[in-house]
């Protein structure tokens, strides 16, 4: 009777973990599309820092408005060496973020691409090493999950290969450091989900996560930009400059934080091995933006638009795949064995830590309060917003106004149906 | 077997054996504490290995610039 409700709660947490995922890749690829309006003249640097603040901002708005401040506290106090952990994977995120600009620069993104792509394989190389993810699943497990990962990278390699891009214009001689740029890219961002999976394992919320580690992204990508900018005065001129379009880098920033967030509860609940393979489906989203709204693929020819529903159908098998690749409970007995290494190690309560993964929001016992301020800073950040868009510039850019909206629909049905799964099962814990 | 039937049952099931289970926080002191987590990170070597990765991520970065 206990196995079988056991495994009923695990049932429903994986197809919780799966939607989230599917969820992440629609919101993650969304957050491409207003980056697309921003049209050039502006460095590359000067477009990450004015989305990765577009991020720090957002972060103040749905997010608080979810759980409040006085909650996120209370888990950063009882979990205080997971913030170190959570900056170390904002600052991985944003090295990860510049090292792409190199590499498309100097090989291309037909070439790049697949390489930072694999970060996937690398996630699920340390969800196996470090938190015994797929240990002692079954053959069926492996092959579902290491099949679905690897149609998922070749999937966007092909549609990578397809898709018109610039090409590469990197000094002579620059493509092997280029290559070592998108492979390093793919090694810091598979090697970011450590501390996902860290956090998780211990019961942390989310929120909580997301909280710190966008200061770590934002604090990494201000040091960047001027290092790399030009220094401060320059970085300053160019943001004030970029004013116009930064609305458009905010909306992104916007639509990147949802996807983190459903990309950290499908990493939560099904674990990186299946989480990042399923969120890494943003280039599907992606590409239906660019082709569908702004026309991209209107020039391609015959053979290319044949690779490129091949490469979609193949990703789509794989995020399949993936999603039926549910861990049997000797899989959960492996997870409660890396819970309990962090449980010795760090001091925490086993039983909480189990509570928290199986879905239960423990910190709700204490019933925390929210006060005044926290809504003057959502105030702030929504009004922030609004100053932006009051000054935005309006981008020289066709759109299909049908798609659009088909697209908008879309992605607002995952968030409200994945944020109604998530409140009902979890009570965004 | 009284004292026994008393005892609060677990809500969540960890197949885990007492022996095995952590003693919990030794320290009271807030600064001890303090000294114990940094000592467990600093001594974790799933803390090392993400820092290994951001220093090479730093160098490639400073090579391809």
């Amino acid at each position: 009777m206990a196995t079988a409700a056991a495994q009923t709660t695990s049932r429903s947490l994986h197809w919780l973990g799966v939607a989230c995922g599917i969820a992440a890749g629609a919101w993650l690829g969304a957050a491409e599309a207003p980056t697309k309006l921003v049209t050039a003249g502006f460095s590359p640097f000067i477009i990450s820092l004015g989305m990765v603040a577009g991020v720090f901002v957002a972060r103040w708005t749905v997010p608080v408005a979810l759980k409040g401040t006085g909650y996120i506290w209370l888990d950063l106090v009882e979990k205080k060496h997971l913030v170190v952990w959570a900056i170390l994977a904002g600052m991985l995120w944003a090295v990860a973020n510049t090292l792409t600009v190199f590499a498309i620069r100097n090989v291309g993104l037909s070439i790049a691409f697949p390489l930072w792509n694999t970060n996937s394989l690398v996630g699920l190389l340390w969800g196996w090493l470090l938190f015994n993810e797929l240990r002692s699943s079954g053959r069926k497990q492996w092959l579902l999950v290491l099949g679905g990962a690897a149609a998922i990278v070749t999937g966007a390699c092909v549609l990578a290969a397809a898709a018109p891009h610039q090409a590469a214009a990197g000094p002579r001689g620059a493509a092997t450091l280029g290559i070592l740029a998108a492979l390093g890219a793919g090694l810091l961002w598979g090697t970011m989900y450590i501390p996902y999976r860290k956090a998780y394992i211990s019961g942390m919320n989310p929120l909580s996560f997301v909280t710190v580690f966008t200061f770590g992204e934002l604090a990494t990508v201000s040091a960047l930009a001027i290092a790399f900018g030009g220094g401060f005065h320059q970085v300053a001129a160019d943001l004030a400059k970029a004013r116009p379009v930064m609305i458009w880098l905010f909306l992104g920033g916007f639509c990147w934080v949802l996807g983190d967030l459903f990309q950290q509860y499908a990493a939560k609940y099904i674990g990186i091995g299946r989480g990042i393979p399923l969120s890494n489906t943003n280039q599907l989203w992606g590409l239906a933006w660019g082709a569908l709204v702004f026309g991209e693929l209107s020039g391609l020819t015959a053979g290319a638009q044949t690779r490129i529903i091949a490469g979609s159908l193949v990703m789509i098998a794989g995020a399949v795949a993936i999603s039926f690749a549910e861990a049997p409970e000797t899989e959960h007995d492996e997870r409660r064995q890396a819970m309990l290494r962090e449980s010795r190690r760090y001091g925490m309560n086993l039983e909480r830590m189990e509570a928290s993964m199986q879905g239960e929001d423990v910190l709700a016992q204490s019933n925390p309060k929210r006060s005044l301020w926290e809504y003057l800073v959502a105030a702030a950040a929504i009004a922030l917003f609004v100053w932006l868009a009051v000054g935005a510039q309006s981008a020289p850019i066709h759109a299909d106004p049908l798609w659009m909206a088909v697209l908008i629909v879309a992605t607002l049905v995952l968030l409200f149906v994945c944020g109604y799964l998530l409140w009902r099962r979890t009570r965004f814990s | 077997m009284p004292a026994a039937a008393e005892k609060p049952q677990a809500r969540y099931e960890v197949r885990i054996t007492i022996a095995e289970l952590p003693a919990g926080p030794t320290v009271s002191r807030e600064a001890d504490l303090r000294q114990s987590m940094w000592k467990a990170i600093l001594t974790d070597n799933q803390f090392w290995l993400p820092v290994l990765v951001l220093a090479i991520g730093i160098g490639v970065l400073a090579a391809v610039k």
